[in-house]
């Protein structure tokens, strides 16, 4: 890879076309598990080829949004200290959005 | 912006380069739907804790699931829902744009504005059906 921008560039529409699809069959799946029990939700969540594609959702989802807020904080936040705070936030949020979703079906997914 | 712009001075390794503010421009719907892209970017990103806490408290207990599904189920949660919804139609369409624009296409000055404004059009109408269908088909009580 050239450098940490061209990375930058072809992760990020990397992860928006496999999200084009996932964020389709997740709407989807929203709307018919909106009144889910506790139970429903679980068997849901379980079944092989949702918990694959809900992993790709909470893989690709953090990094893109990773990538996305870096753009905002480098356009608009000048300061260093600053720019290096808000950074290291961006990356803690969005390494705790995808460990708390791919574990969580993981978690389901073992122990139902 | 935070602070005004001739404030903030450029001195290497301690601040970011700026470029030249333009202190004359006009307003277009390609600028705004890239502005509103930006934002509802931030939006969803904040967005993705109601999903994750979702999915999150179906692994963790009963108890905790029918916390966050009461609360997403509550009128406070549906309004956030929505909103949240809207957010992901708008990032979702106007996203596709940029996906095709990559490619070279739609990218001539009425195209590329007819397109903008189409996903201004069209998220609000995605967000309604799929708000209908979640009370059609998931049983919106």
């Amino acid at each position: 890879m050239a450098s940490a921008a061209t990375k930058h560039f072809i992760r990020q529409r990397f992860t928006a076309m496999v999200q084009v699809p996932l964020t389709i069959f997740l709407v989807i799946a929203i709307i018919t598990h909106a009144d889910a029990s506790f139970e429903e939700m679980r068997a849901w969540v379980a079944k092989p080829w949702v918990a694959a594609l809900l992993v790709a959702w909470f893989l690709s989802v953090p990094l893109h949004m990773s990538i996305g807020i870096g753009d905002v904080i480098d356009d608009y936040l000048h300061k260093q200290g600053m720019r290096s705070l808000t950074t290291l936030l961006n990356s803690g949020y969005a390494f705790a959005i995808g460990l708390a979703g791919v574990f969580s079906v993981i978690a389901i997914t073992l122990i139902h | 912006m935070s602070e005004s712009v001739s404030q903030v001075r450029f001195v290497p390794g301690e601040t970011a380069p700026m470029s030249p503010h333009l202190q004359v421009w006009k307003f277009t719907v390609t600028m705004a739907a890239s502005i509103t892209h930006r934002a509802t970017g931030v939006a969803n990103a904040v967005g993705m804790l109601a999903l994750t806490a979702w999915i999150g408290s179906a692994a963790l207990s009963e108890a905790a699931f029918n916390t966050v599904s009461g609360f997403l189920g509550s009128g406070l949660g549906r309004f956030i829902l929505f909103g949240f919804t809207l957010s992901v139609m708008f990032h979702l369409v106007n996203g596709l744009r940029y996906l095709f624009a990559d490619a070279g296409i739609g990218m001539g000055k009425d195209q590329a504005a007819k397109t903008a404004w189409a996903a201004y059009l069209l998220s609000p109408v995605l967000s309604v059906i799929i708000f209908w269908a979640a009370y059609a088909l998931g049983g919106g009580q």
